[in-house]
């Protein structure tokens, strides 16, 4: 999830959705159960995360961070809609409790690593 | 032109977006007689090498536990290894002391050493044995290598003796081949003679070679003949022209013992119960 949002930053929305697609299916192969619910989740996650950043977020590392969050909890709440496996209360932790920490997590390890490797994942501007 | 304005959605990108999302709907779609098999052939290509490191990683983190698991084992057992030199010699005793109620058939009570943290330890203790077993004031008290002293007060379940190494213990004694005899007492009141004895009384005429083992007389009413007291290692001192001291080392040391055999009466003076005491068991 973290190297598709990583992509993203730097990456065309279709070509993130793309990607998103085939790291999902490749999820979707380890859980059988909710087999192409990742696919469509890390799909709309990177098309929206690559439509976003190119419209609305500079580049910054803490708002970079923010988009991992989002896009962390964005593609767990996508991926329990579209499985149908949790229901009520359980749907509610799931989105509430677990969903939060899973996404500050990834932002915080996020942020470290474009901390780390920034000029690598920097937006190359457009030529005048 | 504005930040990253070549990468707004351009009209490939849509359909390239919405192909994907087509393309999950179907995998959603799937039954399982063709999911189960692609998520299969997935899992044996693309992903093969990853869930290979992921097992590899398992086994690793397994093997550290159980490694962590062997090593708190390891150390378990040398802690339990060093008890075992004296859970041995305990075991040798046990079994000796068995033997020696064997041989003696009647007329003893076995008893547990009691033994207390006080300095005066060696010289009497208390067994685990009283009147309720028919131990008696004056009762000898043996293991099996030979004398350890004699019972002094008897409570309903508990009896002090007094080992040989006390000041006031005594013993008629003679030599195993009756060629001599004498009485026996603690060599010193304090220091490194308190832990031997002597021999006292021998006439200057006769001589007691080293290694001679000295037994009870059976005189005086009060120990058995033949219950083993030491071996002679040499003369202690000599009144010239009259009697000769051989120091003796005892059989047994009273600090060694965690069990003892409490002789009760039934036996005369005249019994002799040298055949109890092995040989083996007496060292010389």
């Amino acid at each position: 999830m973290l190297a598709l949002l990583i992509y993203t930053v730097r990456a065309q929305p279709g070509r993130s959705a793309a990607a998103g697609f085939v790291i999902g299916l490749l999820r979707d192969a380890l859980t059988p159960a909710s087999f192409g619910a990742g696919a469509l989740a890390h799909t709309l996650v990177g098309y929206l995360s690559s439509w976003a950043k190119a419209v609305f977020f500079a580049e910054n590392v803490l708002v970079n961070g923010c988009l991992f969050f989002a896009g962390t909890w964005l593609r767990n709440l996508i991926v329990l809609l579209a499985s149908g496996r949790l229901g009520g209360a359980q749907l509610g932790w799931e989105l509430l409790v677990w969903s939060p920490i899973q996404s500050a997590t990834t932002a915080a390890v996020g942020i470290i690593a474009l901390w780390m490797f920034g000029r690598w994942v920097r937006v190359r501007r457009a030529d005048a | 032109m504005p930040l990253g304005a070549d990468r707004y959605a351009s009209r490939a990108d849509t359909l390239l977006f919405l192909g994907c999302v087509g393309l999950s709907v179907a995998a959603m779609s799937l039954p399982d007689t063709w999911r189960d098999p692609i998520a299969q052939g997935l899992r044996q290509t693309v992903l093969a090498p990853f869930l290979a490191l992921q097992q590899q990683t398992g086994l690793l983190a397994a093997a550290r536990a159980h490694y962590d698991a062997v090593v708190a084992q390891r150390d378990s057992a040398a802690l339990a290894a060093t008890f075992l030199p004296e859970l041995r010699n305990e075991n040798v005793r046990l079994r000796s002391l068995l033997g020696l109620g064997t041989r003696l058939g009647w007329g003893y009570v076995p008893a547990e050493v009691l033994h207390q943290p006080e300095p005066t330890n060696p010289l009497t203790f208390i067994v685990s044995a009283g009147r309720q077993k028919g131990i008696r004031p004056l009762s000898a008290v043996v293991s099996a290598e030979g004398l350890v002293g004699i019972v002094a007060s008897v409570d309903a379940q508990t009896s002090v003796v007094l080992t040989w190494a006390h000041p006031e213990f005594r013993a008629s004694a003679i030599a195993s081949d009756g060629s001599v005899s004498g009485i026996v007492a603690p060599h010193g009141a304090a220091g490194p003679g308190v832990w031997l004895l002597e021999l006292q009384g021998v006439p200057y005429r006769q001589q007691v070679p080293e290694g001679t083992l000295i037994v009870t007389s059976g005189l005086g009413g009060v120990y058995p003949r033949g219950i083993p007291i030491g071996t002679v290692v040499g003369l202690a001192g000599e009144a010239k022209g009259w009697e000769r001291t051989y120091l003796i080392r005892p059989a047994i040391h009273p600090s060694a013992l965690s069990h003892v055999m409490v002789l009760t009466g039934g036996r005369g003076s005249g019994s002799d119960i040298r055949g109890a005491f092995q040989p083996e068991s007496v060292q010389p």
